[in-house]
C-alpha cells in the first residue's frame, strides 16, 4: 500500500521481469530476453549464468527468487518490520527463558505497582509482573495467528486449486460454498461459534483439541475464502496454457500438474495473503479475547490482558496500554512485511500507484 | 436490472436461512438458557417445566428451529426464554442508539477521509501524503477496543488529576437526556468518545480508497482533455475528477454502513453503550437463542439491503457497469 515513486526502487531490469512473473518461475530471467540476440544455452542453469548480448553488454542471470529477494530487501520499512517480527517471535518462543518472572508469579509487596525498573510494565492487581504476562500473552497470540494463517492458507489453496483446475460442476459447488461462507454474517458466526465451541477443550473421538486450538480452527474456517478465490482465478487462466498441456501429454498426473506445474505460479499472491491473514488474525483474536469469547484463562492472550486491565475506573493505565501497544506493533510490522512482499513477488501490482 | 435484483434477493434469502439455521443450532446445542435459573434456589421445578414446555426445549433442535420460525413470523420474533419479555421493543431501542452512533461517526469520517484522500492525491509524495499514509497504517493496525479504552484512560485520568469532566465515558440511557439543546449536549458528551473510536478505522480505510481512486482519475485521458481545453484547474478537479473519484467510495461506504448497523460490537461493549452490539453480546452470554436470532435477522437483512444498494448505486453512477 505504500506508494513510492517508481524510479526510487525500480531495478534497471524491472521491465523485463513483468513477463516472467506472468509466465513461469523456473527459468532464469535473462534466458527469456530478446530472442535472437541472446545466445541461449541448451539448458538454462541457475544463478551465476553469464549471457552476452551481441552488442557486448554483459548480463548476469538471476533466478526470479533472487530478484524478489533483492526487491524485498530494498523496501527498508519491510526489512525493519521483519527484524521486529523476528525479535518478537524469538521472545515468544523462548518466553520461559526471556521473561523475568513466571506469568502467575506474585510479588505481593508490589501490588498494582506503576512501571518501574523492577517491573518495566508495572504489576497487576494480584502483583503479577506485567512484562512477563505480556510476553506469555504474545506467545499465545502469535501462535494462534500463525496457526490460523497456515491452516487457512492450506484450505484456501486446496479448494481454489481444485475448483480452478477441474472447473465445471466441482468448481461451481466449491465456489458456491465459498460464497456462502463469505456472505455469512462473519461476526455473528464467529462470536456464536467461539462462544459455544471455543470455550473449553473439545473431544473428537480419541483426540482432545485444546481450547486455544479450537479458537484457531474457528478463525481459520472463516479466513480461507479470499485466498481460495485468488488461487482459483490463477488456475482457471493457467490450466489452458501450453506448458500444462505439455505436462499432460507427457503423462503427468493431475496431482503432479497441480502441485508441480501450476501451483508455483501462485506463490506470490499466496505468500502475500498468508502474511496479511496473520495481521487480521492477531486483531480478531484480540477482539474475541477482549470480549471474553477468545482464549480463556489461565492462558494469557494479549486481548484478554487488556480486558483484565479494564478495572478500577482505568486508573491503572499501564495494564491497558502495554499489551495494546504490542498488538499495534505486531499488526503494523506484519502489514509492512506484506507490503514489501507484494512489491517483491508481484511486480505487476505496483504499476497502479 | 430488475431480474438481477430479484436473483440477488433470492440468493440472499437462501443465505439468510442457512445462516439462521447454523446459528440457531450453535446456540441451542451448546448453551442452556435455563442454566442460570436452575442455579437459583428459589426457582421451583414447576417454573422450569413451564418454560421448557412453552419454548419446546424438550424437542429436538430442528423442531425447535421450526417453532422459532413460526414465532418469528407470527409474533414479531417472539419473547425471551426467561422472563417472557417481548424482543422487538428492546431491539428497536438499541437500534436507535446504534443509529445515532453510526450515522454521526460515518458522516464525520466520510467528510474527513474524502478531504484527506483528495489532498493526498493532489500532492502525491508530499509530507502531508506520507503523514496520511502513516496515519492509515497505524489506524488499521490498532485494535478498535484498545483505542476506545485508551481514550477512556486519557479522559478518566484527566478527570482524576484535574477534576475536569469533558466527556462521559459510559452508559447512554442511565440519565434522562432532556430535550432540545440539552439532549444534543448530553448526546455529544456521551457519544463523542465512541464516535471518535469508530471514526479512526473508517477514516484510515476510506482515505486510502479515496486517494487511489482520485489518483487514477487525475491521470486519466479525459482529465487531460479538460485541462487541454483550458478549463481552470479548480474546475477540472472539482467538476471532472472529484465527482468521478467518489464513485468507488460509494460501494465501500454502503457496505461498511450496513455491517456497522449490526452494532459496532466492540465499541459498544467498551463504552457500555446500550446498542445493537452490546445487546447481541449480552444475549449470547445468556445463551438464549430467541433474541440472538432476532438480532441476526435484523443485522443480516441490513447487510443484504446495503449490499444491494451499493451494487445498484454503482450501476447508476457508473453507466459502464452492466448487470445481466
Amino acid at each position: 500500500m505504500t506508494e513510492r515513486p517508481p524510479s526510487a526502487d525500480q531495478l534497471p531490469e524491472d521491465r523485463e521481469e513483468v513477463g516472467i512473473a506472468a509466465g513461469g518461475v523456473s527459468r532464469p530471467a535473462a534466458a527469456r530476453l530478446g530472442s535472437g540476440a541472446v545466445a541461449l544455452p541448451e539448458e538454462p542453469t541457475g544463478p551465476g549464468l553469464e549471457l552476452t548480448y551481441e552488442s557486448g553488454v554483459e548480463l548476469k542471470a538471476r533466478s526470479q527468487w533472487a530478484y524478489a529477494r533483492m526487491r524485498f530487501f530494498r523496501h527498508r520499512l519491510a526489512v525493519a518490520s521483519l527484524l521486529v517480527l523476528v525479535a518478537l517471535a524469538f521472545v515468544a518462543i523462548f518466553a520461559k527463558q526471556v521473561a523475568p518472572h513466571g506469568f502467575n508469579d506474585q510479588d505481593l509487596l508490589n501490588i498494582a505497582a506503576k512501571p518501574s525498573w523492577k517491573h518495566p510494565f508495572g504489576t497487576d492487581l494480584l502483583g503479577r509482573d506485567y512484562l512477563s504476562r505480556v510476553i506469555f500473552g504474545l506467545r499465545t497470540s502469535l501462535w494462534v495467528a500463525f496457526f490460523v494463517s497456515i491452516l487457512s492458507t492450506l484450505i484456501g489453496t486446496a479448494i481454489g486449486a481444485v475448483a480452478g483446475y477441474y472447473g465445471g460442476v466441482i468448481d461451481n459447488l466449491l465456489m458456491r460454498f465459498t460464497d456462502l461462507i463469505l456472505t455469512l454474517p462473519g461476526l455473528a458466526v464467529l462470536l456464536t461459534a467461539a462462544a459455544f465451541l471455543g470455550q473449553e477443550a473439545q473431544r473428537v473421538g480419541p483426540i482432545t483439541i485444546s481450547q486455544t486450538v479450537m479458537i484457531g480452527l474457528i478463525l481459520a474456517f472463516l479466513f480461507w475464502t479470499g485466498l481460495a478465490r485468488i488461487v482459483r482465478g490463477v488456475f482457471l487462466s493457467l490450466r489452458e496454457k501450453e506448458f500444462v498441456e505439455a505436462a499432460r501429454a507427457s503423462g503427468a498426473s493431475d496431482l503432479r500438474i497441480i502441485v508441480r506445474h501450476i501451483l508455483p505460479n501462485t506463490v506470490g499472491p499466496i505468500v502475500v495473503t498468508m502474511t496479511l491473514i496473520v495481521a487480521t488474525a492477531i486483531l480478531v483474536e484480540a477482539a474475541l479475547s477482549f470480549l471474553g469469547f477468545g482464549i480463556q484463562p489461565p492462558n494469557p492472550a494479549l486481548g484478554s490482558l487488556i480486558a483484565d486491565g479494564n478495572v478500577g475506573g482505568l486508573g491503572f493505565w499501564w495494564l491497558v496500554t502495554f499489551p495494546g501497544l504490542v498488538i499495534v506493533l505486531i499488526a503494523l510490522a506484519i502489514n509492512f512485511i506484506g507490503d514489501g512482499l507484494r512489491d517483491a513477488l508481484d511486480p505487476t501490482q505496483r504499476i497502479r500507484a | 436490472m430488475l431480474t438481477y435484483v430479484i436473483r440477488r434477493l433470492l440468493y440472499s434469502i437462501v443465505v439468510l436461512v442457512a445462516a439462521s439455521f447454523i446459528i440457531f443450532t450453535f446456540v441451542s446445542v451448546s448453551a442452556d438458557p435455563l442454566s442460570f435459573l436452575k442455579m437459583q434456589p428459589t426457582a421451583s421445578e414447576i417454573t422450569i417445566q413451564n418454560i421448557t414446555k412453552r419454548k419446546h426445549l424438550d424437542e429436538p433442535i430442528p423442531v425447535r428451529y421450526l417453532y422459532w420460525v413460526k414465532d418469528a413470523l407470527t409474533n414479531k420474533f417472539g419473547t425471551t426464554t426467561i422472563g417472557d419479555r417481548p424482543i422487538l421493543p428492546d431491539l428497536t431501542r438499541v437500534m436507535g442508539h446504534t443509529l445515532q452512533l453510526v450515522v454521526a461517526s460515518e458522516l464525520l469520517a466520510l467528510i474527513i477521509a474524502v478531504a484527506i484522500g483528495v489532498f493526498s492525491a493532489l500532492r502525491q509524495y508530499s509530507a502531508f501524503d506520507y503523514a496520511a499514509t502513516t496515519f492509515s497504517f497505524v489506524g488499521l493496525a490498532t485494535p478498535v477496543f484498545w483505542l476506545g479504552l485508551m481514550l477512556q484512560v486519557l479522559f478518566v485520568n484527566i478527570y482524576l488529576w484535574f477534576d475536569v469532566r469533558i466527556f462521559y465515558t459510559a452508559n447512554l440511557s442511565g440519565v434522562d437526556p432532556g430535550t432540545g439543546l440539552h439532549f444534543l449536549l448530553d448526546r455529544i458528551q456521551h457519544l463523542a468518545l465512541p464516535i471518535m473510536t469508530l471514526m479512526v478505522a473508517s477514516i484510515a480505510s476510506y482515505s486510502r480508497y479515496m486517494r487511489s481512486s482520485m489518483l487514477e482519475v487525475i491521470n486519466s485521458d479525459y482529465v487531460r482533455t479538460a485541462r487541454a481545453k483550458g478549463l481552470p484547474e479548480r474546475r477540472v478537479i472539482m467538476r471532472h475528477a472529484f465527482r468521478n473519484a467518489l464513485i468507488p467510495l460509494v460501494t465501500i461506504v454502503a457496505l461498511n454502513f450496513g455491517s456497522l448497523l449490526g452494532g459496532a460490537v466492540v465499541t459498544e461493549t467498551v463504552f457500555a453503550l446500550d446498542g445493537m452490539g452490546l445487546y447481541f453480546v449480552n444475549q449470547l452470554n445468556a445463551g438464549d437463542p430467541y433474541p440472538v436470532m432476532a438480532w441476526l435477522m435484523v443485522t443480516a437483512t441490513m447487510v443484504i439491503v446495503f449490499n444491494l444498494i451499493a451494487d445498484i448505486a454503482y450501476g447508476y453512477l457508473d453507466p459502464r457497469v452492466r448487470y445481466d
